[in-house]
């Protein structure tokens, strides 16, 4: 069974930037930062795919959050990419009120590179101590330690 | 519920020793499970911003030692990542040794849930025998990488042991003992009332609940989701071989053990037959250097899927290397499962999911005071002696061999 | 009081008068399989001390210290087994594939860590333009060894394997800001010295 996610995304097809295969099985989807919470909703919700896991990158000029989901049936990957370019005070709207499975995820990309999530129903700190300064995160390519 | 820092803190020693430390706060309102806190990482040890310090070569070493029962599928799942990213096939001969691998050592983790499950509710001898059983699976894994955990055995392009010559009969030999005693244990349990009695319809996870916290591997497969990574992104030898996936609706405790020890004969018939069929030739391919771009990869691990990803800027290094262990989605869960159980049930039902024996240790029960009323002793007690009333009631033999009519 | 069944009782006695399953380590001996990975050992006279085992060490156990002061200069090979992970990474990338290797050895357990360490120590051969490292004497004597003919072709490594029959190399004063002279060409220069000058001519 082969995954043709340009179809499958068609109705959300005006809020998403691109569709990228990568290789076989592995799509990578952008996604401008407003129009993360409806395009992962329609793929969690409507097509139920599997969450995976989301990653946080601290990349060239700006912090990237990819949320990895599993299409199971065909065994891809569909990854959907936010830029996030404002470095100063850098925040994505949340996905974890209606996937409890991101809350820990989008806590610890909130501990370990600073990134906010906007409407996250917990946000407390999950991987950091307590006594660890604020502002101080640790994957974030300026981290000294 | 009323927060109260000063008990999570008198809770107890934190052993720094054991991986994968978590706390679980539960709420109780008489006998029932109110509500359940999970903290997670008092031991975070960096190993996604270890791994970027890093050769891609050395990272295997570092994310073997993830998990000591998963030492061989994290290794995997972060070599197939690499070899996506840099687009290398790996030879049939080295995916033969990592299926043969990676099965022996899902029979070993499996064999070890079952004996932990059978020690939380009272079966002190199934613990005993499925370790005793779970030893020459260890044993064979010594022999064929060199260490009976962290076998370090892949590596970018291939693997770096063969199986050995003459070591094929001795798996075979070994698989039938394995085999033989399994059996014996699937019918013990599906023959024991006391069991039925005892896990049947305790911590159900639905189908629906299942789908929602994306649980993933025999979690998800005793709730009925058909989902198996061997299966739906066919990797190493597994497409070459004939196997079936296990699942059950029901999405109890019971079935989670029946899941469990269906799976072990399953893997051993793997095993048996990528044993047979072992062909021979280059066992790696040499990756010169590694590319800029992705890559993905997953894993059906004992607990679930393991997926890395793994990008590189074209340095030596991956930039970045996320892990995502099946634990960390199927620990969340525990909030659909247990609240609104029995509290002498919490122990089992935190055990089902399989996570490592730390998780379950460090537990405590706040009532409603905020004070500390059971600590992890107490509960394992209590969840025993649910047991032995069921089984006096039935008019059973009690089990774990206390043979005492008291 | 319920009497025991046959079959349980069959296995009790056959419990008891079965062989022991567990071993009666630290009383007797544990034998371990042929490809045990245990304590890394140097092979001292194999091991050329060129330092690829330290660079692929993921833990840091073989550490590299030079001493290009000390007369004569000589790099140290140190090997922590406390910190050793036993993964097998240092003998797969040696040069010689025979320098280091793991032992079966693994009863390493002890209370004091100062002690689980052993150190090799290496005389180094210097740039004699720039004071740069070239490498190891015993390295340069092995790849003379394995060029044969073709090491005539090198003056560097020639001179350095047989500097100890002629008496030693000559150690001049670094003189790296002067020009390069023709001289030079028999002398052991490092790649870097030895580019300049074949740029220079």
């Amino acid at each position: 069974m082969v995954l043709d996610v340009e179809q499958m995304l068609r109705p959300v097809a005006e809020k998403v930037r691109s569709i990228r295969a990568a290789r076989d099985r592995r799509w990578f989807v952008d996604c401008p930062v407003q129009y993360v919470v409806p395009v992962c909703r329609f793929l969690f919700e409507q097509v139920r795919l599997r969450f995976v896991i989301s990653t946080g990158v601290d990349a060239e000029g700006c912090f990237e959050v990819l949320h990895h989901f599993c299409h199971d049936g065909s065994g891809s990957f569909v990854t959907v990419r936010v830029c996030i370019p404002d470095r100063s005070d850098p925040h994505l709207d949340s996905i974890a009120p209606f996937m409890p499975t991101a809350e820990w995820i989008e806590r610890e990309i909130q501990d370990l590179l600073g990134i906010r999530f906007d409407g996250h129903p917990n946000p407390k700190r999950l991987i950091l101590a307590d006594d660890w300064p604020e502002g101080v995160y640790p994957l974030r390519k300026d981290f000294k330690p | 519920m009323k927060e109260n820092a000063s008990s999570i803190i008198a809770v107890g020693p934190l052993h720094p020793l054991q991986e994968e430390m978590e706390f679980f706060q539960l709420t109780r309102d008489g006998e029932k499970v109110t509500d359940i806190q999970v903290r997670i990482s008092y031991n975070h040890r960096g190993i996604e911003k270890l791994s970027e310090t890093l050769q891609f070569d050395q990272i295997p070493y570092l994310v073997s030692r993830i998990c000591g029962i998963s030492s061989a599928s994290h290794p995997l799942a972060y070599v197939q990542a690499v070899e996506e990213l840099a687009g290398v096939k790996v030879p049939e001969w080295a995916l033969y040794v990592s299926t043969i691998i990676n099965e022996l050592e899902r029979i070993h983790s499996h064999l070890l849930w079952v004996g932990l499950a059978g020690h939380f509710i009272g079966y002190d001898t199934v613990f005993m025998c499925t370790w005793r059983y779970r030893e020459p699976v260890l044993d064979l894994l010594e022999q064929i990488t060199g260490n009976r955990n962290n076998y370090g055995n892949v590596r970018v392009g291939g693997c770096r042991e063969d199986i050995p010559d003459g070591m094929e009969s001795k798996i075979l030999q070994e698989l039938a003992l394995i085999e033989n005693k399994t059996e014996m244990l699937t019918k013990a349990v599906l023959d024991a009332p006391v069991l039925h009695a005892r896990l049947k319809g305790i911590g159900v996870l639905t189908k629906e609940d299942a789908i929602r916290y994306a649980v993933v591997g025999p979690t998800a497969r005793t709730s009925g989701v058909d989902i198996d990574v061997r299966r739906d992104d066919p990797y190493a030898a597994y497409p070459m071989l004939d196997w079936k996936v296990i699942t059950q609706p029901q999405g109890d405790v019971f079935a989670k053990a029946v899941v469990r020890l269906l799976e072990t004969l399953e893997s051993i018939k793997m095993v048996r037959q990528a044993v047979r069929r072992l062909p021979r030739g280059p066992i790696a391919v040499e990756v010169k250097d590694i590319p800029p771009g992705e890559g993905l990869g997953h894993v059906e691990a004992p607990r679930g899927e393991t997926f890395h990803y793994v990008r590189s800027d074209g340095a030596n290094r991956p930039v970045p290397h996320k892990v995502r262990a099946p634990s960390y989605v199927n620990v969340p869960l525990f909030r659909a499962s247990c609240i609104g159980a029995d509290i002498a049930d919490v122990t089992i039902t935190l055990a089902a999911v399989d996570p490592c024996y730390s998780c379950t240790e460090r537990m405590a029960v706040v009532d409603n005071a905020g004070k500390i009323a059971l600590d992890f002793d107490r509960l394992l007690q209590l969840s025993r002696e649910k047991t032995f009333k069921i089984a006096r009631q039935m008019g059973r033999p009690l089990p774990g061999g206390i043979q005492c009519d008291g | 009081m319920r009497l025991p069944k046959i079959r349980e009782l069959g296995e009790a006695i056959g419990a008891i008068f079965g062989r022991r399953y567990t071993t009666r380590f630290p009383a007797c001996p544990v034998d371990v399989p042929e490809r045990y990975r245990g304590k890394p050992e140097f092979d001292t006279d194999k091991c050329i001390g060129c330092g690829a085992c330290v660079n692929a060490c993921p833990t840091e156990a073989l550490t590299l210290v030079e001493d290009l002061n000390a007369r004569p200069p000589f790099r140290r090979l140190t090997l922590r087994w406390d910190r050793c992970i036993f993964c097998g990474n240092c003998s797969e990338n040696c040069t010689t594939s025979e320098g280091i290797k793991l032992s079966r050895q693994w009863d390493l357990a002890g209370l004091d860590r100062s002690v689980m360490s052993e150190e090799h120590t290496f005389g180094l051969v210097l740039c004699q333009r720039c004071g740069a490292v070239v490498g190891t004497k015993k390295h340069i004597i092995w790849l003379c060894r394995r060029l044969g003919p073709l090491a005539y072709s090198n003056p560097t490594l020639l001179l350095a394997s047989g500097a100890d029959v002629l008496g030693g190399l000559a150690r001049g004063p670094v003189r790296q800001d002067q020009q390069v002279e023709i001289g030079d060409f028999v002398q052991v220069l490092c790649p870097r010295c030895r580019y300049q000058l074949n740029i220079s001519f």
